[in-house]
């Protein structure tokens, strides 16, 4: 190892981040050479002067001001409570019941049920071996496939 | 969904809450540190490890609790650092190490002659401090977070690399350019004071 080789790799040495064999190679020509002895010796004074340098305090709530935050901009964590689901899932049974009660309306509308009889009764003549008896309510569906 | 599921689903909700916070509590020290060490004053370093914990919050789902809580928020710290914080920083970056050589020279030299006036031990040390700081912002930040995360905050090489996700030999040469463009700031201070030699 020569002396430029050596001074590449001071700063990994210091940080015991050499493998076994370049570690012990580094450490006899730290040894045996003065120059880069001196440059290993300065730059261990820097790491210790920064590993020694006294912690900034924390004069702030650091959990405070977060949730401060948060509450401000209300943010969930996880956006989805379960009363999400139970509210869905009402709005669409409620959707399918409007569905159902419009389209019953639509198909059996109040006044109709006189008309499909009437319907029915004027062309009975040609009917009679369908075995359908016309005095009895007759619904729409029957009375569509009943009628020529 | 069953009721049963739901209630499974429920329970990390507050479970995620509880584990974020004792997080924050055990790192809270570690990480303000490292923004100040980064940004070089309170106010600067309260604002960047406020906004880096709101993302964490934010996107702690995603957290992998393999993960280290303390490198994932360096990195977000860090990121957050080098997209916002960096424009606003009046001095160009020094990414050379011969370069800077004179202008620290004559800088250090008037700013030791002012502190030999105050000789006491506490004030020596918050002095340290200072000429630390001042020291690490001559540093481009790449170089600074490097040998921030190494030396203050104890960090291995890999970690450093996962943290600035960059590879370990990078690492090392920030981490030893860096020393060496600290050395000509601190070398003569530590000297004449006899600090870090202990
Ligand atoms: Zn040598």
């Amino acid at each position: 190892m020569n002396c430029l080789t050596v001074r590449n790799l001071i700063s990994a040495y210091i940080d015991c981040e050499l493998d076994p064999d370049q570690r012990r190679e580094l450490r006899n020509h730290l040894f045996h050479c003065q120059e880069c002895n001196q440059e290993y010796e300065q730059l261990v004074s820097i790491k210790n002067c920064l590993e020694n340098s006294c912690q900034e305090p924390i004069d702030f709530n650091l959990l405070e001001a977060l949730y401060a935050r948060i509450e401000s901009e209300k943010i969930a964590i996880i956006p989805h409570p379960n009363g999400f689901y139970w509210g869905s899932r009402i709005l669409m049974i409620a959707a399918c019941l409007t569905a159902f009660f419009l389209a019953t309306f639509m198909l059996y509308p109040l006044n109709q049920k006189s008309t499909a009889q009437n319907n029915l009764s004027f062309s009975s003549t040609g009917m009679m071996d369908q075995n359908i008896t016309i005095d009895q309510p007759v619904n729409v569906y029957q009375a569509s496939f009943v009628l020529p | 969904m069953t009721v049963a599921q739901s209630v499974v689903r429920a329970k990390p909700v507050s479970d995620q809450i509880a584990s974020f916070e004792s997080m924050v509590l055990t790192h809270e020290k570690a990480l303000y540190q490292f923004a100040y060490r980064l940004c070089g004053n309170h106010h600067e370093a309260q604002d960047l490890l406020q906004e880096g914990l709101y993302r964490a919050y934010k996107s702690f789902a995603k957290f992998e609790t393999r993960t280290a809580f303390d490198r994932w928020l360096y990195q977000i710290i860090h990121n957050l650092y080098i997209d916002h914080y960096r424009k606003k920083k009046r001095r160009p970056a020094v990414t050379s190490i011969d370069e800077p050589i004179q202008h620290l020279e004559t800088e250090k030299t008037v700013e030791i002659a002012d502190w030999t006036l105050n000789p006491e031990n506490q004030a020596m040390r918050s002095e340290l401090g200072d000429q630390i700081q001042r020291g690490l912002e001559e540093l481009s930040p790449e170089y600074r977070t490097a040998v921030i995360l190494c030396d203050i905050q104890g960090l291995s090489y890999e970690e450093i690399s996962q943290v600035l996700n960059c590879s370990i030999g990078t690492v090392r040469s920030r981490i030893h350019r860096g020393r060496k463009m600290l050395r000509r700031l601190l070398l003569p201070y530590i000297q004449e004071k006899g600090v870090a030699q202990a």
